[in-house]
Formats: C-alpha cells, structure tokens, sequence
C-alpha cells in the first residue's frame, strides 16, 4: 500500500491472514448485538424448543458456506467485486457491486445502531444517540482503514477481549431447570422455520467470505477455518439459548427485551456488581469488529475502481453509515429497520452466492476462460 | 492515514525557497584534487575562522624532504597519536612508491585521499589530513580518540542481579562491549554517518548468520534516507528511523544495557549506536518486549514469572484504574458492591468536584510531583517526592479536594506505571491514561472502551520495521508465549523467538535436566562421607 505500482496478487499477499485469523474472523463478524435478544426471539416463534433452529440455521449456515466456498474456487484469485465484474460485464457488474457495498453499509449501520441502542437502554439513558453512534465510528473506521490484516488481526484481538463473557454463564447455570426444556422433540414446523428465520440474521456475515477469500494465505484450509468459525459461533449461540430457555419460563422470556443481558445481570462479583455494564462496554469489540468489517467490504468495492487508494475509498462511506445510522429516531423505528435489515441480510448471504454460483454454471465459457487469462499475464508479469 | 497525516504536515510547513539555500557542506570540487598550493587554499578558506583546527605547513626535513601540509582538529586528537601519525607520513614517503600507504602504516589506520570533500570531511571526523608537496599526494591518518567518560553503572535500568556497566557515548567504547561480548565472526558491523551538520557516526550491527536480511537491508536503507541536521540521541534517531513516527509508542528497543544488546542481537535483532549516545536500538521491537529486562533471565523462573505477569497488571493497572474510578463513581455506580458503597461515600462526601475534575486534579499534581523529582538533583528530588507526595496527599483528603480512595487509586497507577522497565513505554503508558480519563468522564465505561479500542486498532496497525507489534499475542505465535507473560525454564528455550524470523531458530540443543553433568552416586557419598569422618 505505501507504493501504488502494486500487482493485484502482491497486495493480497501483502495483506493476507492466516489460519487462526480466518477462524476468528468468521466469528467475529457473525457474533454482532443479534444475540442479546435470540432467545426471546426463538422461544416468541418455537416455545421451549427454540434451540433446535440455532442448529438449523448452523446447518444452513454450512451450506451456504460450501456455495461460497464453490463460487470462490470457480474465480481463483477474484473477489467478489471482481466476480461480479466477470459475470455481468464492466456495468452491470458495477450496479451491482454498488448494491452490495450498500448492503455492507446497511449491515454495518444496523450493528452499530442497534449496538448503540443497547448501551443507551442500559448503560445511559438521557444520551444523545448521535454522539455515541459518532463516537463509535472512530474505531470502526480506523479498523477498517488497516485492511484485511488489521482486521484479521483485530478478530484475534477481539475473540481474546470477549471469550472471558462465556465464564458469566456459569452462574445462571447453576439455577437452570431442566423441566423447562421438556418435552424436547415438541415442536411446529412452522414456527421452527419462522425461527430459524430469525437466527439466520444473527448468523449473518459469512458471505464476506467472498470478499475477504483472495486475502486468504492458505485457501486449502480455508473452508476448514470459516467452517469451524460458524460452528463455533452457533454453538456459542446455543450454549446461551439452552440457559436462557432453562433459566427463565417460557412466558418470562417472551416479556423480556434482551435476556441475554438479563442472565449477566444476576451475577456478582466480589469486586464488581452489575457485570453486565462491564459486558456491554466490552461488547464493543464484537460490534467495532463486525461494522469495520461490513465497511472496509463496502470500500473494496470503491477500491476496486482504482481510483483512490484503499484507506481513503473506505473512507468515503463513513458518511453514509453515520446518515444510515442515525436514520431511525425511536425504538419502533429501529425495530422496523432492524427487520429490513434482518431479511435483507438473511436473503443476501444465502441467495446471492448460490444466485452467481447458478449464474456461473449457466454461462460456463466466460467464467471459467478469463481467470485463465488472468492468471498467465500474472505469471509472465512476475 | 499516515499519509494524509503527512499531506498536512507538508502544508501546514510549507514555506517560499530562499534563492541562496544553505549547504550544510561547502561545495568542493569534485572528483581529483587540485595542486598543493590551492588545496592548501581551500583550506585555509573553509577553515580559516577556527581555532580549535590546527593547520602547519611544515618546512622540508621536519617530516620529509619536501614541504608538508598538516591539519587537524586539536580536542579531537591526541599529541601522541599525532606524533606517530608523522612518522607513518614519513615511514610512507620514504617507501617506494609501489607500497600501499596501509602497508605501511603499523596499526594506524591510513588512506590516500583523492578529493577535497573526502578530505574536509575526514578532518572533521577527526582525521589527520597531510598534503606532501613533492608527490602531490594527500593522506589521510585516523588519530580520532576524543575524551570520553569511562564505563559506568547504569543509572536509567536499574536491575539487581546481572551485570551493572552501561554503554557510553563514545561508539568506540560501546562497539568494544559488545565484542567482548560476543566473540563470533558472525556479528558484523557498519559504520554509517547521519545528519547533514552532525555526522555523527552510527554503527549497525547484527549476526549475518541470524538476522533476517530484510531488517538489516531496511535498517541501512532507512539511515542512508535520513535528511535532517543532526541525531543527538538514540531516541531521536529512533523517531527518524520509525515506521510511523506519529504513534505514541516506541518502535524500536532502546536500551544501555550490553547483555539486553547481546541477547536482542542474538535473537536475530539488528542494532544501532550512535556516536553521542549511550543508548543502543534494536528492532524489530515488539510491544511485550518492552516489559522484560535482561534481569528475568538471571533469576529463577518462577519469580521471574511472576514478576513479568506483575508487570502486565501494571500496566493494566496504571492506564485504567483511574479511568475506571471515574467511569463507575460519575455513572455506574451500580456496579459498585454494597460493601463498598459505604466506604466510598463517606470519602467522597466531602469532596466538591464531579469525579473527573478530582480525578484530573491529583494526576496532574503526581505527574507534576514526578517530573520535578526528575528534574532536581537525586537528593533533593527525593525531599520533594516524599514531602510533596504525602503532604499533598494528606492535605488533598483532610482539606475535601479528594478522596481517599482516589488518592490510592492514583498512586497505585503511578506506581504501577514505574514498573515498566522502559522508561519511554511507560512514559506513553502514562500520557494514554490522560486520554483515558477524559473519555471515561464525558462517556462513562462506553468511553473507555471506545478509547481503548482505539489502542488496540492503533497497536493492530502499528509495525516496527515491518514486524507486526503485537506478536506473539496478535498474530498468535504459541511457540513464543513461553517467553512473554511467563519465563519458562531454561530447558524450554530451544528455539528463538520467531517475531524477529532468525534465520537459525534453533537457539540450544535439548538439554535433558532428568541427567545432569556429574551426580555423585549414592556410593561416593557415602565414601566422602567416610573420608570425612
């Protein structure tokens, strides 16, 4: 980045990330403030047996992980912009990296609104939301400037910030009912499908797979690490359900905003009372890492325009994102943009890839001869 | 951004050209010499006004058998040296003229010189320079040996056990450390020249067989790129060598210590001295180095654990604890246990400024208290530091400006901040918990996250020499953690820390400690016993 002069394949090498990086990364993004309120949201669509559709929407999750995994090794060395590109011709593919940057913009806002909502129902009632969401922009943008590596770095950084939370889940353990789990295989299909719905947005943010896969150091493990990444996650996801179903009745749970916060709330330190106030700051981690994450996607797609040089072509959303951000004005209004986001984000990560993978089969010639090109001028330029 | 950052600093220094720029060099002529007569001009030219430049044409019979043209700086060189620097002139001209001027010259170190800038240049690095009239030839005899103090204790890093000499400022001293130190044919050394009117000398070292050639390449690179008057200082020419010189953090190790020099080079560092400086770099640095001494290898392993974990909670320790009192005294207060509740009421009770002003008001008067002990000559520092310390402290409680356990979370981060055996880490240490304070004041426990997320982006981007900073904990390197927060037994240091990417990892063959060198037999103890008795 310090010279432009810089063939494409060098700079994702220059930038790339390593296994570990991968795993967490994965992880990172997906965990963002969608898990404060899952288990009041799968207990509301499939009672007691809600758990059931996190690993549904796990196995999804796969699923949709392997379509990627396919469309990336089909383009060797393309991301998702330049895959676009490649399908559809220099403009049309260019309309619809643009829509995708604005998907990544929408993602971005909706965690870090959502985020900041959290923090002014818990932490400071009488704040101004413009203030803290303006605040909270800083290190998103700061983050996403760094570039994949910083990143990939930063999920590290973030996995050890956080992963001490999963300790304030003992204490709730303790008082868990098992007869509020029973009877287990007792389920509609419907309202299972309806949950699986609602997990699926906070399993959100595999599909930058596509965008961060050039920057992979060893792509043969890579579908191994992103794999573990979301199994890691859903079983995350799991563990809190399973002690949030067993710890509250099923009609308490459905009263309560984000139970998950609630279940920190009983716990107490010798030192510290209220834990989750600490849990929510800390949570910032997890937002910071998923939003930068969302832009620096979005500022690829400037990026690839080679125009601007990458720091500042991710720059240029972060107007945007706090215009986005500070949009919805009350609770029912982020509610409502919350759930545009949610199925925005659902039908992207699982029908955009597979649309493209379709796409790609469909007109097999051109995909499969220009990476070909692509990668013999890189041989005779190196 | 390092780039914008750059972009301003260009416009906020942009300045009109002068028509006559001023060289810190005289322009000679390039390329061959002239004739004695009009060298000898030249120098009286560029030299004139000076008296400590000592310059004689000696008659013929004085040295040799024609005129002779001596010059020298007087302070820099000593009689004797000079003395013997004319007898190897004359050794020389009476030689024939097929011989070498250093095959002649015993130990002296010589040249033959070929332009006047080399000459001039010489000359003020403490060069004798000679002009022969007959040959026309120009010498040039090394008789640089300035006063310099002696080896001394290290005043700056202090440790206990190990060993107690610190490098000088004099290169030659230092240079002569280190090779005491380490006898190998491996460590090569370089000499380079930097600032336009100092020149100082500066000396790059590394083991060839272990240094990455990448770090020795960007380290000569980045000294021969540097434009600007003078280095005085290790830490300045630090901050000209940096990767981004806007950061808060020093990128490269800064150290007087020989033993911490010896053992970062044979980790695989590349190391810098510089003439004028007692303090030697060495990068790539990485964050945790900053938190080890040279003393945790000398100790036992488990205190020395103990004692590097101790740091980290310092650190921890002196950059939030303050914020952390103010965040959860001005807005959480929930999270305070009922035990504590009572104790901390009663103290603050009295006391009549938000958290943040009180907060503010005892850091500012401990960094004040601080840098004036630093300042004042040792003994009276310390009246100042206990006087000051206590009296204020007590003063600041009877008097309601503070509370009480205010007071002990700010010394306690003062303290905690001491612990970190770099004095510039813990001097940023110190200035972020300012930063820190202040967001906590204005947004609580969100704040502090907020600032301390930017740290960590700022630690994620940060490199040192290329080297990412936060090795080995981000990216996870498992194989070095057993020399980061712990120390673990000698027998575990196999390999060398892989952050520096040592061209031979391998640092000790495996050593077996269930069969030391030589355990006496139960028998032979038993029959010294016998002999004893």
């Amino acid at each position: 980045m310090k010279k432009e002069p810089v063939s494409s394949a060098k700079f994702y090498a220059l930038n790339s990330i390593d296994f570990t990086q991968t795993m967490f990364f994965v992880q990172s993004v997906q965990i963002g403030v969608g898990l404060f309120s899952l288990p009041r949201l799968v207990s509301e669509e499939a009672g007691h047996s809600g758990w059931i559709a996190i690993l549904i929407a796990g196995l999804i999750t796969q699923l949709s992980v392997l379509i990627i995994f396919v469309l990336a090794r089909r383009f060797q060395g393309l991301d998702l912009y330049g895959i676009i590109n490649r399908l559809f011709g220099r403009w049309v593919g260019s309309l619809l990296g643009f829509c995708f940057a604005l998907y990544c913009i929408l993602i971005a806002a909706d965690v870090s609104r959502s985020y900041i909502e959290v923090v002014q129902q818990w932490l400071f009632p009488a704040s101004s939301k413009a203030l803290f969401y303006s605040l909270l922009l800083m290190p998103i943008a700061y983050c996403a400037v760094g570039g994949a590596r910083v990143l990939g770095r930063f999920a590290v950084l973030t996995f050890f910030a956080t992963v001490w939370m999963v300790l304030l889940l003992i204490v709730p353990l303790q008082e868990v009912q098992t007869d509020y789990y029973q009877p287990i295989f007792e389920f509609g299909w419907s309202g299972l499908m309806r949950a699986t719905y609602k997990v699926s947005a906070s399993m959100v943010g595999f599909e930058l797979m596509l965008v961060i896969y050039p920057f992979i150091q060893n792509k043969k493990k890579a579908l191994l690490a992103t794999s573990i990444g979301i199994w890691s996650t859903t079983l995350f996801y799991l563990a809190v359900v399973l002690v949030a179903i067993g710890f509250y009745s099923q009609d308490q749970i459905k009263m309560i905003v984000s139970p998950t916060l609630t279940l920190f709330k009983i716990v107490m330190l010798p030192l510290a009372e209220r834990i989750e106030h600490f849990g929510i700051s800390t949570w910032s981690f997890l937002v910071v890492s998923t939003a930068a994450t969302y832009l620096w996607a979005a500022g690829r797609f400037v990026t690839q325009l080679k125009r601007w040089n990458p720091a500042f072509s991710t720059l240029l959303f972060v107007p945007l994102l706090f215009l986005l951000g500070v949009y919805p004005r009350d609770m029912a209004m982020l509610a409502k943009f919350e759930e545009i986001a949610a199925m925005i984000g659902s039908a992207v990560s699982l029908f955009f890839p597979l649309f493209l993978l379709l796409v790609a089969i469909l007109f097999r010639k051109r995909a499969e001869r220009r990476p070909q090109e692509d990668e013999s001028k890189g041989a005779e330029a190196s | 951004m390092i780039r914008f950052l750059q972009k301003i600093i260009k416009k906020i220094h942009h300045r009109p050209s002068y028509d006559t720029p001023s060289h810190a060099m005289p322009n000679f002529s390039k390329g061959s010499l002239d004739s004695y007569e009009q060298n000898i001009q030249t120098f009286h030219r560029t030299f004139d006004d000076s008296i400590d430049i000592v310059m004689r044409e000696l008659p013929p019979g004085m040295i040799t058998d024609s005129k002779v043209f001596v010059a020298y700086i007087e302070p820099l060189c000593p009689v004797e040296l000079i003395d013997s620097a004319f007898s190897a002139i004359s050794a020389l001209t009476n030689t024939p003229s097929n011989l070498r001027p250093d095959e002649v010259s015993g130990a002296l170190d010589i040249k033959a010189l070929d332009s006047m800038e080399e000459a001039s240049l010489l000359l003020l690095s403490g060069w004798t320079i000679f002009f022969i009239k007959r040959s026309n030839k120009t010498y040039a005899v090394n008789t640089y040996r300035p006063p310099a103090r002696g080896i001394d204790r290290s005043e700056t890093e202090s440790v206990i056990l190990g060993p107690q000499e610190s490098f000088t400022e004099s290169l030659q001293t230092s240079l002569s450390i280190l090779r005491r130190r380490i006898k190998s044919p491996h460590l090569k050394v370089k000499l380079q020249q930097v600032g336009k009117y100092s020149q100082a000398f500066a000396a790059i070292a590394y083991l060839d067989n272990l240094a990455q050639k990448e770090y020795v390449d960007s380290v000569i690179e980045r000294m021969s790129n540097i434009e600007v008057d003078s280095v005085f200082d290790g830490g300045n020419l630090a901050q000209v060598l940096d990767d981004n010189p806007f950061s808060p953090f020093p990128q490269f190790h800064m150290t007087e210590r020989p033993e911490r020099i010896t053992s970062h080079l044979l980790d695989g560092k590349v190391a810098i001295f510089l003439e004028g400086s007692p303090f030697g770099l060495t990068g790539p640095a990485s964050f945790i180095e900053f938190f080890q001494t040279s003393e945790d290898y000398s100790n036992r392993w488990v205190s020395a654990s103990v004692i590097r974990t101790l740091r980290i909670v310092g650190v921890v320790i002196s950059i939030s604890l303050s914020a952390l009192y103010v965040a959860v005294v001005t807005y959480h207060y929930q999270m305070i246990p009922n035990d504590m509740v009572v104790s901390l009421t009663e103290s603050r009770a009295r006391v009549p400024f938000p958290p943040l002003y009180e907060t503010l008001l005892m850091e500012v008067t401990i960094e004040l208290l601080r840098e004036a002990g630093a300042r004042l000559p040792t003994k009276v520092g310390q009246t100042i530091g206990i006087v000051g310390g206590i009296v204020l402290g007590q003063a600041a409680v009877s008097a309601g400006f503070a509370s009480n356990i205010l007071i002990i979370s700010v010394a306690l981060s003062t303290i905690a901040s001491f612990i970190t055996p770099s004095y510039i880490m813990s001097g940023a240490l110190r200035a972020l918990r300012f930063y820190l304070i202040l967001l906590a004041g204005f947004f609580g426990l969100y704040g502090l996250f907020i600032g301390i997320l930017m740290i960590a982006i700022h630690f994620l981007h940060l490199s040192s020499l290329g080297a990412p900073y936060l090795t080995p904990m981000v990216p996870i390197r498992l194989s070095d953690w057993k020399d980061t927060f712990i120390r673990a037994p000698s027998p575990f240091m196999i390999f060398r820390p892989t952050n520096n990417r040592p061209r031979d990892t391998k640092r000790q063959s495996f050593q077996d400690p269930a069969t030391p060198h030589a355990i006496p037999t139960d028998q032979s103890i038993d029959s010294g016993k016998g002999d004893e008795s």
